[in-house]
């Protein structure tokens, strides 16, 4: 029985182990990306976001 | 061992191991916590704890997941694994202190009970980048808690081996979890590669320990040994067996321990009663097989554990013939007496130098030295750890929330098109009540406490000039007011005649749907994937919703998102909250504050990330 489940614990593993890894290079390749304005519009109310400015 | 019920089974060993645990998990703490004062000041200490337990929760449950491999591929690390239960319930601890404060903090003060909002505030199942990553970990604290509540021989007892070791196998489902919940997370935020490939590395770790322990067993398990006419199988010659420990063979696909002592061989089952130890690596210890996992004994003629124990393992009958061990693959029942094979002491013996490790006997010496050097690899390779982590993390804003600073202002409260106080700016020295719109006008918006927007009996008071007491939020020229209490002022007038939105000009922007009161000071972080489930409780319990836009420069840039018809858009937005969108809409200047009039229907994902 012990090697039973000792087989079926590997396969198991080894099942979870490469699931993790198809994850990981799925859940980085699909991070979003923040875009970045070219242009803003003259309304907009624009400011620098650093230590230096901070209210 | 024990007899009785004991809460801990203290012994020197295992004061020392905790005593090491200890100082391990705080010296990584420190480290963390340390480098992101260092690096990110604007990290707020309830954000720095929440990462500082949740990277060293992770960190330690990678630790408990090695030692496993490590001592079935070197026997010198079994010492670690002794104690282990002590580190698995300091890593479940860790992760707990992780889960609560991030509850309190992404799920607390606002419209639903936290428990329901953990679980049901994210429902975006049709996107990897914006699965809901926090149930995932909340499920792996569960399993956690289930293992951490039953790590002790009282519960295996109850629970029977069998039950509680494949409850306890919960662990690598938890690792999965864990390792999800973090790939979805933290690092869908997090882009600094060494993040992301601090967890590469651990993944690998992980597996390849697995991997290389699982290669040294199927070896075992892949010899074939041929049975004579009578069934018994030659397991190899007396000489090779070294005195007093045992040669481990795989008979019939089950595993036999047979063991040399005093001149005499008995052969019982490879697994210990307790927690499928290996008992053929173990050692006889005062006259009786000895677990080298947790030092349980069994007498090798009849595989019972002395008294007042109770535990039996099977056994199987053995002889010798010409020096070789021969041994029948049919188990005995556990508990059989079996005469054991006998020949000449003199007989010379296989070598065997190796300490032998039991937690409640001495510590052997040799040991001390190897252990000594892993240890302190391991709080070199924590400070690394720690120390990257802290460095790495993305920057989170400089936005300020005054809390627990209380500040009055005066203004005229208005409704439309967000709840706001009007007033002329401070600059100009004029305030509302000695002229119309003299100055310019700056346009305060309101939140209310924790995840709402304003009380509604505060905005009862809207068209009149009211003095509000609160907190301010600031970041950069935006800022608004929590307002906790306002009350009205006799001088107040209508609104009508302080001024109203500027011209509009078509847009077309890139940008995040924030909660403002979050993006602005009061959470760092305020925006993003990691606070995707608070900003949904924010803007669903009424704070005002924004676009926030970065530009090529560097700068950035708020838009208050407001209806064609007036009124904020937030309920409308959870859907798209904290996610990359493209908005069009009309821009337009009130006072100071810059708005973008658009509904959901001018509101779409961006769904690939642009190049």
């Amino acid at each position: 029985m012990i090697a039973r489940l000792r087989r079926r614990h590997r396969w198991t593993l080894l099942l979870l182990g490469a699931a993790l890894l198809a994850l990981f290079a799925l859940a980085l390749d699909a991070r979003p990306r923040l875009p970045r304005a070219e242009r803003l519009p003259a309304a907009a109310v624009a400011f620098p976001d650093a230590a230096e400015h901070r209210p | 061992m024990s007899s009785g019920y004991r809460a801990v089974q203290w012994s020197p060993g295992k004061r020392v191991y905790d005593t090491a645990l200890g100082a391990l998990l705080a010296l990584y703490l420190t480290v963390f916590l340390g480098v992101t004062a260092l690096a990110r000041p604007e990290i707020t200490i309830e954000t720095a704890l929440i990462r500082a337990f949740g990277t060293a929760a992770f960190v330690l449950l990678h630790v408990v997941l090695a030692i496993g491999p490590l001592a079935r591929l070197d026997r010198r690390f079994l010492p670690l694994l002794w104690n282990r239960r002590h580190l698995g319930v300091t890593m479940f601890l860790c992760a707990l202190a992780h889960g609560s404060f991030a509850l309190v903090q992404f799920h607390g003060q606002g419209d639903r009970n936290p428990l329901v909002s953990l679980l049901a505030s994210d429902t975006r199942l049709d996107s990897l980048a914006q699965f809901p990553f926090q149930p995932l970990g909340a499920l792996a604290l569960a399993i956690l808690f289930l293992m951490a509540a039953t790590s002790h021989d009282f519960w295996l007892a109850q629970l029977t081996a069998p039950v509680w070791k494949a409850l306890h196998m919960g662990v690598y489902v938890a690792y999965g979890l864990v390792v999800a919940h973090v790939l979805l997370g933290a690092l869908q935020d997090e882009r600094a590669p060494a993040a992301s490939g601090l967890l590469g590395v651990g993944l690998l770790l992980v597996l390849g320990l697995h991997l290389a322990a699982a290669r040294r067993e199927w070896r075992l398990d892949a010899t074939i040994r041929v049975a004579a006419a009578d069934g018994f199988v030659d397991v190899g010659r007396v000489d090779a067996i070294a005195e007093k420990r045992a040669k481990v063979v795989a008979l019939s696909g089950e595993r036999v321990a047979v063991f040399r002592y005093d001149g005499k061989i008995s052969a019982l089952s490879n697994v210990c009663q307790h927690q499928n130890g290996p008992l053929g690596e173990g050692k006889i210890v005062d006259g009786c097989v000895t677990c080298p996992w947790h030092g349980y004994q069994y007498r090798p003629a009849d595989g019972a554990s002395p008294a007042p124990f109770s535990e039996k393992v099977p056994t199987f009958r053995v002889r010798i013939v010409e020096g070789r061990v021969l041994v029948d693959p049919r188990p005995l029942p556990p508990g059989t007496a079996v005469t054991p094979a006998t020949f000449d002491p003199a007989t010379p013996s296989r070598d065997d130098r190796e300490a032998f490790f039991v937690g409640y006997l001495p510590f052997p010496e040799p040991l001390k030295a190897f252990l000594k050097l892993r240890v302190g690899a391991l709080a070199a390779a924590l400070t690394l750890v720690g120390a990257v982590l802290g460095a790495v993390q993305r920057p989170l804003g400089w936005g300020s929330f005054d809390y627990g600073v209380e500040s009055r202002i005066e203004g005229l409260l208005q409704l439309e098109p967000i709840p706001a106080l009007w007033r002329v700016e401070e600059s100009s020295g004029e305030t509302l009540a000695t002229g119309e719109a003299a100055g310019p006008i700056e346009v305060v918006p309101l939140v209310g406490l924790g995840k709402h927007g304003a009380a509604p009996e505060i905005l009862a008071l809207a068209g009149r000039e009211v003095k509000a007491t609160g907190s301010w939020i600031r970041r950069g020229p935006e800022r608004l007011f929590e307002i906790a209490r306002a009350e009205a002022l006799a001088t107040s007038r209508a609104a009508s005649k302080l001024g109203s939105a500027g011209p509009r000009e078509l847009a077309r922007l890139r940008g995040e749907v924030v909660d403002l009161k979050c993006y602005l000071g009061v959470m760092k972080p305020g925006e993003m994937k990691s606070h995707k489930a608070c900003a949904i409780r924010c803007l669903s319990g009424g704070t005002p919703a924004g676009l926030a836009v970065r530009a090529d420069d560097g700068r950035i840039a708020v838009f208050w998102l407001v209806a064609p018809d007036g009124g904020g858009l937030g309920p409308a937005l959870l859907d798209v909250v904290a996610e990359p969108v493209e908005v069009e809409g009309e821009v337009a200047r009130l006072g100071s504050r810059a708005l973008l009039v658009t509904d959901r229907a001018r509101i779409r994902r961006l769904a690939t990330p642009p190049s």
